[in-house]
């Protein structure tokens, strides 16, 4: 049995009267990427945070490589990789100097992995920090990310400010690492094009609860919308197994379920005496309706 | 950065959308499904490694590998120890009628819902199945 | 109008401690002067000073925030938009130093009579007025100038300054405006509107005003790594960069290289804290002499002024300093291994260099004085352990700020605050004196050993979460750019 990279046991975080996490239990086992989906405020960042061991849970426990993340010995440390979501860097130095100073704190440095990467991605390395651009600082704390070549790598909203072509190269080099199938990447993001691509499982954090957790594609093929026209008017209560939203009025109701298999739909034509439509939903669509 | 460059250079085989509704490796399945059985691809034709096409298309590579293990669990891919993966000789698929049959199922149902909205009869409906099953064969 | 007060009132608010420290010394104030009615002959033990106190605490939380906080609500350029924003600061923090000013001489004349003339002497109420607007003015526009890059402006403000100073020593030139027909006050007062006028023209007319800056180099020998970009040529993978360790997170934590710049940055606002206060103590000297005979010994009280800016000087930048340190530490808990103990030890030392190097031209300019000035017989061999445990104290504050300002932080400040003054108020004139010197001197020893005991059982549970990096702070100084 391979140990879970990343876990959770009812974990919960609150800051100051305000509950921002309440009973997270998760497992990642390694070879996974996975996006965080959620609103603003929803709590991805102290999820992310927490995990990393930045902050204790108020409540339960989380761990990293089966170690517990508040105490994290050197060792874990040293093989996980983190971006936070404003970069800390330290604007007084020129790219170039921050790189060998994060090289200088590690004690394995892929120089010329990071080499090839400033030159592709054109990392300006001779300017100092202040005078670059947020997407520009946003891809150097990248790679300040990257060249320890961490087994476990959190980033948290690492795209937000790259251009269309930037991103495209990120999230080729975020596929590159994953094609190594024992690393683990985590990234939180609101942009939801590039989380289907590069994610295989997916987290959706709501109101500091995980609302899902599990593989994109049974998500995409689970939750679906049903378009029900009846012959007569449909009573109220529709006895939809797995319902997130529904609105009904007089014959036609529009429903979306979750846990969606494609043999309920002859049951429900019958027993409602209904046209059934089912419609597939994108990811994006999915993430709405389940904040309805 | 070369060899992925290099790799692009060859055209692309597929159209892969992740933010259409259908899952990236139902896509893949399709079209592979499709390509084989207009001749697209002939048996022995070998498919691009799990790699590349996760670095040609940019998604996540264990999407594409679940794509390439079903269509080997199908029959219509082959495993070689070593080299990439080819298009099998055997193009029958298998399984009995009835579970082939149960594959159609959503795009009959799908068919007949609009056949219903554009008030179709049945027996219309019918002879244009039986015509375009005739010109496929 | 309506707009300016509520950001006078805003910038008088800004902060939770200058909340704290506005209704402390406002209690303490009122306080005093009930005490002074009730029973005027214990004014003096009590009275006095318990509105001496106040007075201090109220220029604590308005007029040294005062320059930071202007700054740092005029820094986003999304304030061009709003018509007459700058207009309305710039009105609102000239209210809030006129108010300050009233209110401090108010008080003092309120309490004169009550005390005994030879101890206080006799101010008039429009010499103390100016000079109490003026060493608030000075202060606003010092701390605004420090805390950014307006380089133009500090020059201004400190050729001001200069002129005050060369006013007051030189007599020939005071002859030449006695002359004139001004009295002292008359000409501080023009001179207090030309500085502001100078000031309120370059804040309207600046196009944009940067935040808080220490210093704008590395001032480093930082192995430049120009190459890194081009040399893939390396087949090794591990690759050993020429930067220790310990460099390295100190870098990290402090962002510049060495601590030298940040000593050399600050001489030049030491010098001139030095001359200011040296030119407001012989106005208020001179004020209470109206003879114009300056008593022998006043050089004695000016080094106790010296070293009293050294406390609020280096401590507030020592804190300040602590502050930046612990919430930098973050990502350095997972790239350099240390545990939260080891890197406590690690910003502690840190800090403690930060102390040595922000308080050494303050430092050496104390013993300049200390040495050309003559100094009286009396307690003064104390006044260093006065000037450097308050300093300590703020050290730890600043470190065991981690949980945001808590009760328990507020209280430490304020203790920190009230040791500086009282163990100031303690150290030049014994026969005067609250309480015994020692007793301030041990109770420092005491607060910084057990200041310390809670920064490290903070940090031992530190919760980076709560304890965030920020990019924009609030106010006062940030080594980092």
């Amino acid at each position: 049995m391979t140990e879970s990279v990343v876990s959770a046991r009812h974990l919960g975080k609150t800051i100051q009267d305000r509950v921002i996490l309440h009973d997270i239990s998760l497992d990642l086992p390694p070879g996974n990427v996975v996006g965080v989906l959620g609103k603003n405020g929803a709590g991805k960042t102290t999820l992310l945070e927490t995990l990393l061991g930045f902050s204790r849970p108020t409540t339960g426990s989380s761990a990293l490589f089966g170690e517990d993340s508040f105490t994290l010995p050197a060792a874990i440390k040293r093989r996980i990789g983190f971006v936070p979501q404003q970069d800390e860097l330290v604007s007084t130095l020129t790219g170039g100097q921050q790189l060998s100073l994060t090289a200088a704190l590690h004690r394995r440095w892929n120089r010329p992995l990071i080499a090839g990467l400033c030159a592709a991605w054109e990392v300006p390395t001779a300017r100092r920090i202040q005078a670059l651009s947020p997407g520009e600082r946003q891809k150097l704390s990248t790679l300040l990310a990257l060249g320890h070549e961490p087994e476990l790598l959190i980033l948290d909203e690492p795209a937000s400010s790259l251009d269309p072509i930037a991103r495209r190269q990120f999230l080729q080099q975020i596929l590159e690492i994953a094609s190594a199938q024992t690393r683990t990447i985590l990234f939180s993001t609101h942009i939801v094009s590039d989380l289907e691509r590069v994610a295989n499982r997916i987290w959706i954090v709501r109101d500091g609860t995980l609302a899902w957790q599990g593989d994109l594609d049974a998500l995409k093929e689970s939750v679906v919308r049903l378009n029900i026209h009846g012959r007569t008017a449909l009573p109220e209560h529709l006895d939809i197994p797995d319902i997130v939203s529904c609105r009904a009025d007089g014959a036609r109701a529009t429903v979306v379920v979750s846990g969606w298999d494609d043999s309920q739909a002859r049951d429900i034509t019958q027993r409602l005496d209904a046209d059934v439509e089912v419609e597939s939903l994108s990811l994006e669509d999915i993430f709405v309706e389940l904040h309805r | 950065m070369d060899d992925r460059s290099r790799a692009r250079s060859a055209p692309r085989l597929f159209i892969l959308q992740p933010a259409s509704v259908v899952p990236i490796y139902r896509q893949l399945i399709d079209q592979v499904r499709r390509m084989v059985a207009s001749g697209q691809l002939p048996p022995g034709t070998a498919l691009p490694s799990v790699r590349e096409m996760a670095a040609e298309y940019t998604v996540n590579p264990t999407t594409i590998s679940k794509a390439y293990s079903l269509l080997e669990a199908e029959g219509l891919l082959q495993r070689n120890r070593g080299k990439p993966m080819t298009i099998s000789a055997r193009r029958r698929a298998n399984g009995t009628v009835a579970q082939r049959l149960k594959q159609v199922q959503p795009h009959v149902e799908a068919l007949v819902l609009a056949a219903r909205q554009l008030d179709l009869r049945e027996e219309d409906l019918a002879a244009l199945i039986r015509k375009q099953m005739g010109e496929d064969t | 109008m309506k707009g300016v007060v509520r950001i006078a009132v805003l910038l008088c608010s800004y902060l939770a401690i200058q909340r704290w420290l506005l209704l402390i010394g406002l209690g303490l104030i009122a306080a005093g002067q009930i005490f002074c009615f009730a029973d005027p002959r214990a004014a003096i033990q009590f009275g006095g000073p318990a509105v001496l106190m106040g007075l201090a605490l109220l220029f604590m939380a308005v007029a040294l925030p005062l320059g930071p906080t202007l700054r740092s609500i005029s820094a986003p350029r999304t304030l061009l938009l709003i018509p007459d924003a700058r207009v309305r600061s710039l009105l609102a923090s000239a209210l809030v130093v006129l108010a300050l000013a009233a209110f401090v001489t108010g008080n003092i004349i309120l309490l004169t009579p009550r005390l005994p003339s030879n101890v206080w002497g006799r101010m008039r109420p429009d010499t103390l007025f100016v000079w109490a607007l003026d060493a608030e003015m000075v202060a606003t526009l010092y701390f605004f100038c420090l805390t950014g890059r307006s380089a133009g402006g500090l020059l201004a403000v400190i050729a001001i300054g200069g002129v005050v100073g060369v006013e007051r020593l030189w007599p020939l030139l005071k002859a030449h405006i006695a002359a004139s027909g001004m009295s002292p006050s008359e000409l501080l007062l023009l001179l207090t509107a030309g500085a502001w006028s100078v000031f309120a023209f370059w804040y309207l007319s600046a196009r944009s005003i940067s935040l808080t800056s220490w210093d704008r180099r590395t001032g480093g020998r930082l192995t430049p790594d120009r190459d890194l970009a081009t040399s893939v040529s390396g087949s090794k993978v591990e690759t050993r960069i020429g930067l220790s360790r310990a460099a390295a997170m100190r870098v990290q934590l402090l962002g510049v290289y060495s601590t030298a710049p940040i000593a050399k940055a600050l001489l030049v606002p030491c010098l001139f804290v030095a001359v200011l206060f040296f030119a407001v103590l012989v106005g208020i000297v001179e004020g209470r002499h109206p003879a114009g005979r300056l008593p022998a010994n006043f050089t004695g009280v000016y080094l106790f002024f010296l070293f009293f800016t050294f406390t609020i000087a280096v401590g507030l930048s020592t804190a300040a300093a602590a502050w930046v340190i612990a919430r930098r530490s973050r990502l350095l808990w997972l790239q350099s291994g240390c545990t939260r103990n080891e890197l406590f030890d690690v910003c502690e030392r840190l800090a403690w260099r930060c102390l040595g190097v922000i308080g050494a031209p303050m430092g050496v300019l104390c013993v300049a004085a200390w040495i050309c000035l003559p100094h009286p017989a009396g307690d003064w061999p104390r006044l260093p352990v006065a000037a450097l445990a308050p300093c300590v104290c703020a050290l730890y504050v600043g470190l065991m700020n981690v949980q945001g300002w808590r009760f328990i932080d507020v209280v430490a400040a304020v203790l920190t605050i009230l040791l500086g003054l009282g163990s100031f108020m303690a150290t030049p004139r014994p026969p005067h004196a609250v309480l015994a010197p020692w007793v301030f001197a041990a109770a420092g020893a005491l607060a910084a050993i057990g200041l310390r005991a809670l920064a490290q059982r903070r940090w031992r549970r530190i919760d980076w979460l709560v304890c965030k990096p920020q990019r924009y702070p609030s106010g006062l100084l940030r080594p980092v750019a």
